[in-house]
Order: C-alpha cells, then sequence, then structure tokens
C-alpha cells in the first residue's frame, strides 16, 4: 500500500478514516493489525480485499494494482488469490458446511471442488460435519468452515477479521492454531486484525493503528 | 413496569418508525388499506344501491300493487275492485316489430307500452321536446304519435317527426323519453322502448287471439298506511288464479336479488383480497419485527420481560394496523359516490344513494382488526425468543418458550369472532362458513404445496451435479421469507381465479362463436297467428336459401300446482326457480321434439290419449322433485290443466332450438289463445328481405334475431366478466403487496449472502444468474398451479354448474402462466438490482 488514504462521505462532509497509510507485506509473511475501535483497522483490510477503493495512494497485491479495477475484475482477483476470515463467520445459512466450502471453488470453476472442499473441512477437523448447515454447528465449527472455505481456492492471502473475537478462549485458540498452520502450510501471506496482544505476538510483524495512521511496523 | 410505561415505550418506538417514513411497517399498512377498502367498498355500494331501491320502490312499481296478467285486459269488475282499493292506471306491454315507414331499413325489436291517461300514479314521465304525453300519443291528422327511447332512433337512423310503422299502423315519432319512472329494473329488455297510448295499441293491429301482450294495472293507496296492505288484500280478493300481484316487496326484488348475489360475491371478493392482504400481514409483522430485533435485544438487556416486550410490539403493530384500518375505511366509504357517477340508468333502476353506511364500515373494520390480530398472533409471540445475544450476533433465536394459556385463549376467541362475522355474509350461516372453509383451505393448499417443494423438491434436485449456482438457486427457495412461499399463496390464487375466468369465457365464447354456425336459426318468430301460418312458410320459402326449421304452438301460463300442492318458489333448487316464476311458455306435440331425447318413460302414442299427458325436462324435474307419474298443474287464462309425466325428456339448453319445459299431448291446451313459435334460417344476404316482406304481409309477427340476443347475452356476461377480473385485480394486488412484503422481509438477509459471495469472488453475472433462476423457477411454480388449478375449477364450473361441454382455451391459461413468469422475474429484477447496487464493503461493516 502506497500513501493511501480513505474518506467515507458523511453528514458532515468527508470523514478521513485512513491518512497516508504505506506498507509492505511480504509473500508468506504473518502481520498483525493491532488499533482501537475506530482506528481503521477492518478498513485497511477491505481496501486490501478489493472491496473499497482508497481515495488517494495505490493498493497492490502480488503485483496487481487493485485501484482501478472493476467489481467483477476484483472478484475474480479475490476469489484467485485471497481469502477471507470474518469474525461473524458469514457463512451462507441455506448451505452445508460442505456446499459453503465449494462457493469459490465453483465460481473459480475448478473440476474437483466437491473433493478438494471435503478435503480442506477434513483437515479443519470437519469430515464428520460435511451436511449440516450452518445453525447446526457450534461457533468454533462454523469459523473453521469459514477458514477452509478462505483457504479452499488456493488463496495466497489470508485476511482475518478479529478471526476468534465471538469464541471462548479454547475454542479461540484452537482457531488460532489452525489458522497459523493453515496458512504456513499453504503457503499463505496472513493479516490478522485483532485486539488480542497475544495472538498478535504469534505474528511476523505487528502493526499499530492510531486515529487512521500507521503507528509503527509499516516496513518489511 | 406499568402499563403508562409501556404505551410510552410503545409510543416512542412507532414516533421513531413515523420519522422513517413507516418503514417496514409499509406493506401492512398497505394490505390493510387495500383489504379493508375492498371490503368497506363492496359493503357501501351495496347498501347505497338497496337504498335507492327502497327509496325508489312505489316509482319502479309504478304504484303499490300491481296487477297483472297476459292475453286480456281488466274486466270491468275487476277495474271495479281495483278502483275500490285506491287510483289506478293500466297499462300493456308487448314486444313489437318497429321499421321505418317508407320500408328501408332494417326492422327493429323494440319493447311497446301502452299507457291509459291516468299514467303514471307516481313519479314523471319525462319526454324531450317538453310535451304533455297525452299530446305525443294523441292522432293528429289521423296518425298516432310515440314516444321512444334515444337508441331506437339511433338504430333506425331517424329523428323526431318521422314515422315509424308499428303492425299495421303508421306512428310519427313525437318525442324522445328522457325519463320513464317505472323502467324495468334488472330485467333483460331485448329492445328499446316504445310508448304510446291505449288507442295507439288498437291502431296498430298487434291486438289479436293470444298476442303476449301483458296487461298491469297499478294501484295507488289513499293512504300511505296501507302501502304494505294492499298487495295482500288485493290477493285475497281477485278471485282468477291468473293474475300476478306484485307488491312493494316485490318490486325491485329482481334488481334486488342481483343485487344481493353481487353483494355477497363482491363481500366475498373483498375477503379474499383481505385473507390475501393478511398473509402479508404475517409476512409484515414479521418482517416488523425482524427489523425490531436490535430493539427487542436492548429492551430485554435492560430487563423487560417477554409479556413486556410482547405487549410493546402488539400495541405498535396495532396502531398501525388502526391507521391502516381507517384509511380503508375512508376509501371504501366513500366508493358510493364515484360508484353513483359511473353507473348508468340502464345498469340499475334506481340511482344509488351515496351516504356514509356505518354497518359495512363496522364489518369492514371488524374483519381488518380480526385478520390482523389472527394474522400478527404468531410474529408476536415470536418476539419472545430473539435473545438478548441478538445485540453480539445476529442470528436466528434459539430459544423456545411455551405458549401460555392465554395466547391460545385469545386466538380461540379471535377465530371465533370473525367465523361468526363470515356467518352473517351469506346467504345463511353455512354459506358464508363454506366460503372461509373453502378459501382457508386453498390458502393451505397452497402452503402445502410450497412446504412440499420446499422439504421434498428441492432436496431431491440439489445434487453435486447441479451447478454452484443452480444449487444457490434452489437453497434460496428454502430461505427463510423465501418468496416462493408468498408468490404461491398470494399470486397463485389471484392466477387460479384468473385461469378459471378465462378458461370458462373461453368457453362460452367457443358456444357462442358455434352460434354463428349453421346449427343456430338465424331467427326466432314469435305472436304467429295460426291462420298466418300458411303465409308465412310460403314467405320463407320465397326467400332464397330460408329455411323454416320448427314451428310449436305457444300458450302462456304459470305452474300452480305440483303434485296437486301449490308450487312454492322457495322449496324448490335455485336453479329451476325460473319455471315457477311468472308465465311460462307451454307447447303442445304429437311426436318427439326435435334435438330431444327421452331419458325417462316413452312418448306418447300418434292417437291422442285420453288423459293430459306432459313430457318435462329432466333437469327441470329434478329441480322441482318430480318424476314420472307425478302430476304438473297449469293455469292459461284461468283455466286449470292438471296432466300426468310421461316421460322426462333431456334437452340441451344451449342448442337454441324450440326448447320447452313442459310439453303436453295434443288437444290439453285447445282452447287456450295460441300462437305458434318458428325457427327460421336463412343466410345474412336474405335477411333484410325477409324482414321487409315479414313486415308487409303480417307485422304483427315479431322476429328475434338470435345474432343480436346472443351479442347482448355476450354484452352481460362481458360485464360480469369485467366485474370478476376487477375484484381479481384486487386479488392480485394485495398478492402483490405481500410478495413485496416477503421481498422486503428476506432482502436483508439476500443482500449479506450476495455480498459474501462477492467477497467470495462472485462475479455480477453470477449473482444475476442466481435471482433470474430463482425467480423463473418460481414463476413456472406459480403459473403451473394456476394453469392446473385453475383449468380444475373451469371444468367443474362448466360441467357441473353451466352444463356445458369444456372447451378451454390453453392460449389464455397460457398468457396468464406466462404473466406469472414475467411478474416473478421482475421480482427477480428488482431483487438482482438491489443486489448489484449493494457495497460489500458498507454491509460488512454492519454484518
Amino acid at each position: 500500500m502506497q500513501d493511501v488514504s480513505f474518506e467515507v462521505p458523511t453528514e458532515a462532509g468527508p470523514l478521513t478514516i485512513l491518512h497516508d497509510v504505506s506498507l509492505t507485506i511480504q509473500r508468506g509473511e504473518r502481520i498483525a493489525i493491532l488499533g482501537p475501535s475506530g482506528s481503521g483497522k477492518s478498513s485497511l483490510m477491505m481496501l486490501m480485499a478489493g472491496l473499497e477503493h482508497p481515495t488517494h495512494g495505490t493498493v497492490t497485491v502480488d503485483d496487481t494494482r487493485l485501484n482501478h479495477m472493476s467489481e467483477d475484475s476484483l472478484a475474480v482477483f479475490r476469489r484467485q488469490r485471497i481469502g477471507v476470515v470474518f469474525q461473524a463467520f458469514h457463512l451462507i445459512p441455506t448451505l452445508s458446511a460442505l456446499d459453503n466450502t465449494i462457493v469459490p471453488l465453483e465460481l473459480a470453476g475448478i473440476a474437483n471442488a466437491r473433493k478438494q472442499a471435503q478435503a480442506m473441512l477434513d483437515a479443519m477437523g470437519l469430515g464428520h460435519r460435511l451436511h449440516h448447515i450452518p445453525a447446526k454447528l457450534s461457533g468454533g465449527e462454523q469459523q473453521r468452515v469459514a477458514l477452509a472455505r478462505a483457504l479452499a481456492s488456493g488463496a495466497k492471502l489470508l485476511l482475518a477479521d478479529e478471526p476468534t473475537g465471538n469464541l471462548d478462549t479454547e475454542t479461540g485458540n484452537k482457531v488460532a492454531d489452525l489458522l497459523f498452520a493453515a496458512s504456513q502450510d499453504h503457503g499463505a501471506t496472513l493479516v490478522l486484525i485483532t485486539h488480542d496482544e497475544a495472538l498478535a505476538a504469534r505474528c511476523d510483524r505487528i502493526l499499530r493503528l492510531q486515529d487512521g495512521a500507521l503507528l509503527s511496523g509499516g516496513d518489511a | 413496569m406499568s402499563f403508562f410505561a409501556i404505551a410510552r415505550l410503545a409510543w416512542a418506538d412507532l414516533r421513531g418508525s413515523f420519522a422513517n417514513g413507516l418503514s417496514g411497517f409499509r406493506v401492512l399498512l398497505a394490505g390493510l388499506t387495500l383489504g379493508v377498502a375492498a371490503v368497506a367498498a363492496s359493503g357501501t355500494v351495496v347498501e347505497s344501491v338497496q337504498a335507492g331501491l327502497t327509496n325508489s320502490a312505489r316509482v319502479l312499481l309504478g304504484g303499490d300493487a300491481t296487477a297483472q296478467r297476459l292475453y286480456a285486459p281488466p274486466s270491468e269488475a275487476d277495474l271495479n275492485l281495483f278502483q275500490s282499493l285506491g287510483k289506478t292506471s293500466t297499462i300493456a306491454t308487448a314486444r313489437v316489430m318497429a321499421r321505418r315507414d317508407d320500408g328501408t331499413g332494417r326492422s327493429v325489436l323494440a319493447e311497446l307500452k301502452a299507457v291509459d291517461a291516468a299514467y303514471p300514479l307516481i313519479g314523471q314521465l319525462t319526454l324531450s321536446p317538453n310535451i304533455p304525453p297525452a299530446t305525443a300519443f294523441a292522432a293528429q291528422n289521423g296518425v298516432p304519435g310515440i314516444a321512444v327511447e334515444a337508441a331506437l332512433l339511433r338504430r333506425m337512423g331517424i329523428v323526431v317527426g318521422d314515422a315509424v310503422r308499428i303492425g299495421t299502423q303508421s306512428f310519427q315519432v313525437r318525442a324522445i323519453i328522457s325519463q320513464e319512472p317505472d323502467a324495468a329494473g334488472g330485467a333483460f329488455r331485448l329492445g328499446p322502448r316504445i310508448m304510446t297510448d291505449f288507442a295507439g295499441l288498437q291502431a296498430s293491429g298487434l291486438i289479436q287471439p293470444g298476442s303476449l301482450i301483458t296487461y298491469k294495472t297499478r294501484i295507488l293507496a289513499p293512504t300511505p298506511r296501507q302501502d304494505d296492505k294492499l298487495a295482500s288484500t288485493l290477493q285475497s280478493r281477485l278471485n282468477t288464479e291468473n293474475w300476478r300481484i306484485l307488491g312493494l316487496d316485490d318490486s325491485a326484488r329482481r334488481s334486488q336479488r342481483f343485487l344481493e348475489t353481487v353483494g355477497k360475491f363482491l363481500t366475498w371478493a373483498g375477503l379474499t383480497a383481505l385473507l390475501v392482504g393478511g398473509v402479508g400481514v404475517a409476512s409484515a409483522v414479521a418482517a416488523a419485527v425482524d427489523q425490531r430485533r436490535t430493539v427487542v435485544a436492548i429492551l430485554k438487556t435492560q430487563g423487560a420481560t417477554n409479556r413486556q416486550i410482547v405487549l410493546i410490539q402488539s400495541l405498535v403493530i396495532g396502531a398501525v394496523a388502526t391507521i391502516g384500518i381507517a384509511l380503508g375505511l375512508i376509501l371504501g366509504g366513500m366508493a358510493p359516490w364515484p360508484v353513483r357517477a359511473l353507473i348508468t340508468t340502464e345498469a340499475l333502476p334506481a340511482a344509488p344513494i351515496p351516504a356514509i353506511y356505518p354497518a359495512p364500515l363496522l364489518q369492514a373494520a371488524a374483519f381488518g382488526a380480526l385478520i390482523t390480530a389472527i394474522f400478527a398472533w404468531w410474529p408476536l409471540l415470536r418476539v419472545r425468543e430473539i435473545p438478548a445475544a441478538n445485540l453480539l450476533r445476529d442470528t436466528e433465536g434459539a430459544l423456545h418458550s411455551p405458549i401460555p394459556f392465554s395466547a391460545w385463549g385469545l386466538l380461540a376467541a379471535l377465530i371465533a369472532m370473525i367465523l361468526y362475522l363470515m356467518t352473517q355474509t351469506g346467504d345463511t350461516p353455512a354459506m358464508g362458513l363454506g366460503f372461509a372453509f373453502g378459501a382457508v383451505m386453498v390458502l393451505a393448499l397452497l402452503r402445502g404445496i410450497a412446504l412440499v417443494i420446499q422439504r421434498i423438491g428441492v432436496p431431491l434436485l440439489l445434487r453435486p451435479s447441479v451447478g454452484l449456482l443452480g444449487r444457490l438457486a434452489l437453497t434460496n427457495l428454502t430461505r427463510r421469507h423465501a418468496p416462493m412461499v408468498s408468490m404461491l399463496v398470494a399470486l397463485g390464487l389471484g392466477a387460479t381465479v384468473l385461469v378459471s375466468l378465462t378458461q370458462v369465457q373461453g368457453t362460452l365464447s367457443n358456444q357462442l362463436g358455434d352460434a354463428r354456425k349453421d346449427d343456430y336459426p338465424t331467427y326466432f318468430f314469435i305472436d304467429i297467428q295460426p291462420h298466418q301460418l300458411t303465409a308465412f312458410q310460403n314467405i320463407i320459402a320465397e326467400t332464397p336459401g330460408a329455411d323454416l326449421q320448427e314451428t310449436a304452438p305457444m300458450v302462456r301460463g304459470r305452474v300452480t300446482l305440483l303434485n296437486g300442492k301449490p308450487a312454492d318458489v322457495q322449496a324448490v333448487d335455485p336453479s329451476v326457480r325460473w319455471v315457477l316464476r311468472g308465465d311460462r311458455g307451454f307447447t303442445v306435440a304429437k311426436t318427439l321434439p326435435r334435438g330431444a331425447d327421452i331419458i325417462a318413460g316413452s312418448w306418447w302414442p300418434e292417437s291422442v290419449p285420453p288423459q293430459p299427458l306432459v313430457s318435462v325436462a329432466e333437469n327441470v324435474a329434478e329441480g322441482l322433485g318430480l318424476t314420472i307419474g307425478d302430476t304438473v298443474t297449469v293455469n292459461v287464462l284461468g283455466r286449470e290443466v292438471t296432466a300426468t309425466i310421461t316421460n322426462l325428456r333431456g334437452v340441451n339448453w344451449a342448442s337454441l332450438n324450440i326448447n320447452f319445459a313442459f310439453v303436453f299431448s295434443p288437444g290439453v291446451l285447445d282452447g287456450a289463445p295460441q300462437t305458434l313459435i318458428a325457427t327460421v334460417n336463412v343466410p345474412p344476404e336474405q335477411e333484410i328481405g325477409l324482414e321487409h316482406a315479414l313486415a308487409e304481409t303480417l307485422p304483427n309477427v315479431t322476429a328475434i334475431r338470435v345474432a343480436d340476443v346472443l351479442k347482448r347475452a355476450q354484452g352481460i356476461s362481458d360485464v360480469g366478466g369485467q366485474a370478476i377480473l376487477a375484484v381479481t385485480a384486487v386479488t392480485v394486488l394485495a398478492g402483490l403487496l405481500v410478495l413485496g412484503g416477503a421481498v422486503s422481509a428476506g432482502l436483508r438477509q439476500r443482500l449479506n449472502e450476495a455480498v459474501i459471495l462477492k467477497v467470495l469472488g462472485a462475479r455480477r453475472k453470477d449473482l444475476l444468474r442466481v435471482t433470474a433462476w430463482e425467480f423463473l423457477g418460481i414463476g413456472l411454480i406459480v403459473g403451473a398451479f394456476a394453469v392446473i388449478a385453475g383449468s380444475m375449477v373451469s371444468w367443474a364450473v362448466v360441467t357441473f354448474v353451466l352444463k356445458l361441454n369444456w372447451s378451454p382455451v390453453w392460449a389464455h391459461a397460457g398468457v396468464v402462466a406466462l404473466a406469472c413468469v414475467v411478474v416473478g422475474l421482475c421480482t427477480g429484477g428488482l431483487i438482482a438490482g438491489r443486489i448489484l447496487s449493494a457495497r460489500p464493503a458498507q454491509r460488512l461493516r454492519h454484518l
């Protein structure tokens, strides 16, 4: 990210969320972004995922500049390179665990999507819960499905927004272990947004955000 | 927490909703307004028309009582009796042929009315130019005068002052009838009115033995107190049974009977709309509750009990419902004003009286309130299931609080109240309850089909071989607030009615279309005097291509006794009550009439049997509860004839052959004033020539052109069809509202999912495809249901009610099915628009 600023329109005029953020993350690196609520952590992640466009500056992922890409091009880019894990899991409630995991694979047109998704869920310890819909799964299980979904299509950039925020400590720790292990196994770059200092400490580098500005850790 | 505090919280919540433009309540508001307006409008319009009829009863009857009979005017003794009871006026009516005096143009079938000097006893006959009736009818230079309806001038291409020939007499048109006070309301009139005096009628040469002339003497009671008694006094003092007495109660009865039927139909149509709206209320309340999850969760964290929360939400919903009901009452209550402006004098004999009618408004309000309460019951109870943790996570509640007995009691009381109200809407309580049962069963069936599709159909189709987008579309059919359920329930009902209507109309059109083929006669000729038969046959023979199909003698009289007991109209099947009302035509025949076949018994031998025998149409016998060996007594001009039923005939009433309900054995009706009736087929280019030839030689013979009658019948059927279409439109509109409600209720979840799919890499066209397939599927399901169910209904109506051959027009059903698909795709398009415009990042922040 180079000199990235991000503003959102409000009734009182534009509100600046991020100021001149410059940041480089190396392939395979594990980064934690720490900061109080409202500091701009989630916006930073949205920009990395191509879900928002910066007001100023450039965002480049894997040598691809995201700034002026169309919505559809970004969607295709995401399904090939980026996996996202949310605090609230965001599984599709009408689909089973297996079908939720298949979604990015089939969108990417991968031939043996079902087998691949099943293997991913097996790896997450959910081989016996394949056909359960999200409402029938515990929070930890739902997050593991979300993790399987994020990594299923071979994402090289894994963005996790408070992935343990909705889980109890024990379950959270297990999910975190899986997250780190899986990202390592898949050689994926991990960007972890968290409030949890202990979790952040497991990363290679910690970035601190405050009032939309990067306080430390911007350079690799 | 006191009730006051609860009410204050509810008010604050409501105020907030108002500030948001009642977002979340709009469907509830619109559904209730529409449904209540439909019920209120049908009720008040019927009341206003009834008020108009009641108010005009004396004017329509022409007095306080009428004594009428066919063939013969009242005798001196009869007149003395009438005059002893009050002021009297006598008129005579007949169907006649009018033609231009110069012999050009077509003959026009008209309804002639001859009046005496006392006419009208009540009201005013207004002519244009405004001349006294006596002046209009009086002979000038030996030429009597007539006043006519403007329609006659248009049809004949003449103006006031021109000459018209009726029978053997030339008349001068002196005026146009602007207002005829006793114009028969609701009666099926075959032609425009012509009025003259008795001297004119006499001069026309139409008064011949057996001519179908009805004489009516109106009597006006000297004091209004005697109004209601006059008819019964007359009934008891007039000895001969060939008189028909009509009192004030009978005055507008025919119109009222029609009106009551229409009124019930309209009320039920309104209720169907309200019922469909009720489904919308349920979805709208569910959606409103869904949107209030955060509020409810906050209240729970602040210590509010389930009971208090349910009460708060009930008050909010109740307040919004009250606004909807009030708006519906205002709209529906005002309906009589535009109806009065729109309604023509031809449609109704008396103008509706626009006013606020409290009874139907109260009924509509009660229906609205009860349906809201019943449909809101479950969604409101579900409020208790919303966990306080909803503040942290947007998940479904997993609590399962038992439903208190008081809630069950309340539901039972509400259902009992609405069932009681339903009993008040039909002729009998069973009829109203029958409608309620039928409507609920249809809705339950639709709901059941939706469930079968969700629980069995979708899982069967959900195979790995189906692509992701197809699976997503399929699973969308099973989602909470799935629009398929609403579309099937709400639109399915309207579409089914539409298909059945088009199929019934299609059958009727096919039937009428057949009428233009050779099977049906071109003309019915009535009032042929027996001595004119040879001349008539000669004229037909001289007309190229003309074919005299059938002739039959006809005598008119009344059925008075069945098996020796007085024939009671109310005691027989409604489908054959027409047989006992007023005068009917009877005939005699040696041989079995053309087109008929014997269903039971046998035809009489050619040698004249000694005792009177009668053949009865099978459906008439069944409706009257008669069978072979029973007796029928008819009265013709005071002479009673009792005949034994020897056989039952199958009659195809739609064949338009000469069909009589009762055919007597030869000789039975001898001595009665007979005329002949004939059916003739003639090529179109010879029609005018034949009419002219008959007008010249046999001016008293009346020609009824089948195509004109069918056109008129088609017109009436079209009006009926349009009325049904109009009320169906209200149901469909209510259905669309329900659909809108269901879609908006599920929209939040749908947008969330779309955003997740976008995050996972779904392109715009992927999202579009999922929505398009889902709604294409829904449209097809609804359309298929409508075609199947609608066709079944139309088959039953055509076969069992109309007793015709079912000949559906599949193209029409296809159009309705296609419309369902289009509605489905449009709905999908609207949703897709919202999905595509949703900004993922923005929604993700709030997920």
